[in-house]
């Protein structure tokens, strides 16, 4: 080994220690029998799981975000269905120019939509609700969805959508029957992730919740209390799994889906 | 000619400045094997998704079976299209990409099973249903793609190169199994292609097509020993071309002086047109002209050469020779017969030709 691959390996080290680490350090004071998250470790415990389990606020607010998560996932998902469609198979006046003005939230600050979207709200006399952070995301999401699906829809060779036409078919039928089984990994991907995007927003849920709080807004209120750091910990874990739970069955999912119309399941995540 | 299945009326389409058709008139028979031949670009494969419903003309029409195509979505017209990339639905098995057409005609599933079964039979893929399309091979593929367009007994079948992706054994297998197959069902068949070998073996009748215009539509005879020009000439199979002159004419006999060759009578249908003194191109095919035995009878109609190259192809040799009084040499193809010799280059050789097989252009 030369001395350029060893310096090499020491920064991949370096990064992957500064990426992962404090990751890591989620289950080990999730576990730690300490109200202060400090070393050195104090000795095995559930009890913080088991706090999280007894806090009903927890609970609604868990059941908020996943509530915002699957609706916002299934509304971008669909929207970004219409849109890429349109952007992949269509020309159009102002195509590039639209089709780019679509994609502006990717890039505009979220506290710029936040409190627009607020102003926006409030002024219409509405009340702030889960509806108005559903909008919210939504409207951040989208733009992955397009992203991910135009990618899908590029991918799809437009003879196949031609042969059902000419085999006598409806667009509609084309789309259920050989274009949406096609794409459906890319379906599932947009679903995915914004769902974990809806699932983890801040800014956006902050300012547009009402009474009403979603998880991250709840555990932005826990960390006022160091006496409830631990028990953050433990909700830090436990969404660690599920994410990486999601992740691993949404590749298998793909890879199962490319097997089986003979593609090799290339590229994707892992 | 049976009656006209598709009448193509001044069909015209516009790709932003790009003429893709200008005005193609065309009426193909019932039952034909009709081709579009052309380079790539040249507005063959415009044509025939215009006829299939996924193109809309600017302006012209197209009538199938006597009915205005005007305003008829693709999925509503008694055409079908076999694609050049065959567009089998890789999620589905060969049965089902077979049936996919038949499921909006409201037949039993018996039914619609045994139609599904007689179409695979028809491409010699019996027993090949619930095999997953894409496991096939590209001959396969292509069978499929034919029993899935022909299953649904469409008035015409569109067939978009489909013998390309193949390599070359398995194509000029296919070439005469599509024939057949087309005498067998009797449908009539426009195929796109740009290879002049396929239309020319395939076709009952060939269109060349130039830059969005129909260049020349005839039998596939006419087309190679009568072209109309010197383009269609050339991109049908290989032609000698000299510089002529027409020094008189009848109405049956056109006498011409041609460089190399001398002065000829021909007959007066295998000029385009005629006019006394004016610079024309005489054509021949490298198969009309002969290298004569150096004690063959010599005849008018006979002159010295000098052999410059020469390409061996088993069972033909190709030679390029140099006509006295010419700075071009012509190619003459000579069949490797039994006692003939292959000459080398640097021979001088009498050449014979004949006056029927020139054209004038």
């Amino acid at each position: 080994m030369n001395s350029t691959n060893r310096w090499l390996a020491v920064y991949v080290s370096i990064y992957l220690v500064f990426l992962y680490a404090p990751t890591l350090l989620l289950p080990v004071f999730a576990f730690n029998d300490s109200s202060i998250v400090a070393f050195p470790l104090q000795g095995f415990t559930w009890r913080w799981f088991l706090l999280l389990w007894e806090t009903e606020s927890l609970h609604i607010a868990l059941r908020n975000s996943l509530t915002i998560a699957a609706i916002t996932a299934s509304f971008s998902t669909i929207l970004g269905l219409f849109a890429s469609r349109a952007i992949s198979r269509y020309s159009f006046r102002m195509k590039r120019g639209l089709s780019g003005l679509v994609m502006v939230p990717l890039v505009l600050p979220e506290i710029i939509i936040g409190v627009s979207l607020l102003v926006v709200i409030l002024q219409f006399g509405f009340e702030l609700s889960l509806w108005s952070i559903v909008l919210g995301h939504v409207l951040i999401c989208t733009p992955f969805s397009i992203v991910i699906l135009s990618a899908a829809f590029n991918n799809l060779d437009r003879n196949l959508e031609e042969a059902a036409i000419d085999l006598g078919a409806t667009r509609w039928t084309t789309f259920r029957l050989v274009s949406l089984p096609l794409i459906i990994p890319g379906v599932v991907a947009s679903l995915l992730i914004s769902f974990t995007i809806s699932l983890d927003e801040f800014i956006i849920a902050f300012f547009l919740s009402g009474t009403e709080v979603t998880l991250p807004v709840y555990i932005w209120g826990l960390l006022r209390f160091p006496a409830r750091l631990p028990s953050v910990m433990a909700l830090g874990t436990i969404l660690l799994v599920v994410s990486l739970l999601l992740l691993f069955a949404a590749e298998m999912f793909r890879r199962h889906g490319a097997k089986r119309i003979g593609q090799s399941p290339q590229g994707g995540l892992f | 000619m049976n009656k006209s299945i598709i009448i193509l009326n001044k069909v015209t389409k516009n790709y932003g400045n790009v003429r893709a058709l200008s005005s193609v008139s065309a009426e193909i028979a019932q039952g034909e094997f009709f081709s579009l031949l052309g380079p790539s670009g040249c507005g063959k494969t415009t044509l025939l998704r215009t006829i299939a419903g996924f193109e809309n003309p600017d302006s012209g029409s197209v009538h199938i079976d006597g009915e205005s195509m005007d305003g008829v979505e693709a999925n509503r017209r008694p055409t079908n299209i076999v694609f050049q990339s065959y567009a089998i639905f890789p999620h589905m098995t060969v049965a089902e990409n077979v049936g996919f057409g038949l499921r909006r005609r409201g037949l039993s599933s018996s039914e619609m099973k045994s139609q599904i079964k007689s179409a695979l039979e028809m491409v010699s893929l019996d027993g090949f249903g619930e095999r997953d399309s894409h496991k096939l091979s590209g001959g396969q593929r292509q069978r499929v793609a034919l029993a899935r367009a022909l299953v649904l007994r469409p008035k015409v079948l569109l067939l978009d190169e489909p013998l390309s992706a193949l390599d070359k054994k398995l194509r000029d297998q296919m070439q005469l199994e599509l024939r057949n197959l087309q005498r067998a069902v009797g449908i009539t068949f426009i195929l796109v292609t740009h290879d002049q070998e396929e239309a020319l073996i395939m076709s009952d009748r060939i269109a060349i097509m130039f830059e969005g215009k129909i260049a020349q539509l005839a039998t596939p005879e006419e087309i190679y020993s009568r072209p109309l020009s010197r383009k269609v000439a050339e991109f049908i199979g290989d032609m000698n071309f000299l510089k002529a002159e027409i020094l008189s004419h009848t109405s049956e006999i056109v006498t011409v002086r041609i460089e190399g060759l001398g002065v000829a009578e021909l007959p007066h249908q295998q000029a385009t047109e005629v006019q006394d003194g004016k610079q024309y191109i005489a054509g021949v095919r490298p198969e009309m002209m002969t290298i004569l035995s150096p004690d063959s009878v010599q005849t008018h109609q006979n002159v010295q050469g000098k052999i410059t190259s020469r390409t061996y192809y088993g069972d033909m040799t190709y030679y390029e020779i140099l006509l006295e009084g010419t700075t071009e040499p012509v190619t003459i193809s000579m069949r490797n017969t039994v006692g003939r010799e292959i000459l080398n280059e640097g021979t001088h050789v009498p050449i014979g030709w004949d006056s029927n097989s020139i054209i004038l252009i």
